[in-house]
């Protein structure tokens, strides 16, 4: 009765071809994680570190500009 | 260094952490540097929510998650026909390795339901174990473990079709 032909779509993974998804799988975001970041958001990081800077400025003393760099 | 500077420099560190997962969720190189912008501005307007010591990753994706669901979900649904471009754009140099190559997995990837996809990326590639996985996705331990498990079946049923003429 419950004699099932076991078919493809048993919900048991063979363990080696689990390793092989988790290897594309970290191949995939691997080669993400290794492109070069757009210029837009390391340009965009740049942008609200300055406005920061000067809303700051704005709310202390005001002449504190020696700690460039 | 002044902590704006601090905080400037982490966030730069994962940046290319940030892509992979927006490009991983949302299946589209555009979308994703739109929604790594967004959780940057947000990141940087709760920056006195962050807790020091805490995972600065976990925290990040965190927002980006819930950005993602809460307004690019529906926009990828709109562009679903664009997919199949993004993934070829994704992957240039197809690897040969394996009956499988890296584009396969992609579209493979690509058909797994959002909360799967998520789950198997968290805890498959980012290198986040299950609890903070769940702590990311606001859900149980439980509920990460299963969308992980249904992720592999899923993917493999997928793929199993796909390479059907070469077994």
């Amino acid at each position: 009765m419950s004699d099932k032909k076991e078919t493809s779509e048993r919900p048991t993974l063979e363990p080696p071809i689990q390793a092989h998804l988790g290897d594309q799988l970290k191949k995939l975001y691997g080669s993400i994680l290794s492109e070069p970041i757009p210029e837009k958001l390391t340009m965009l990081l740049d942008q609200l570190e300055k406005s920061e800077r000067k809303e700051r400025e704005g709310q202390s003393e005001g002449g504190d500009g020696g700690s460039d760099q | 260094m002044t902590a704006i500077a601090a905080f400037k420099s982490a966030l730069l560190a994962e940046l290319p952490s940030l892509r992979a997962f927006a490009i991983s969720l949302s299946g589209s190189h555009d979308h994703a540097d739109d929604l790594v912008q967004e959780t940057v501005m947000k990141a940087w307007g709760a920056h006195a929510s962050f807790i020091p010591g805490t995972s600065l990753r976990a925290w990040l994706f965190t927002i980006m998650r819930n950005t993602y669901f809460s307004q690019y979900r529906k926009a990828r649904r709109e562009v679903q026909d664009t997919d199949g471009e993004a993934a070829a754009r994704l992957v240039s140099a197809p690897a040969q390795d394996g009956h499988l190559n890296l584009a396969d997995f992609r579209s493979a990837l690509e058909k797994l339901p959002d909360d799967q996809r998520e789950a198997l990326i968290l805890v498959g590639a980012s290198g986040f174990s299950c609890e903070e996985a769940a702590e990311i996705c606001g859900c149980a331990v439980g509920t990460i473990k299963s969308r992980v498990n249904r992720a592999r079946q899923k993917l493999m049923q997928i793929m199993s079709i796909q390479s059907a003429g070469e077994l």
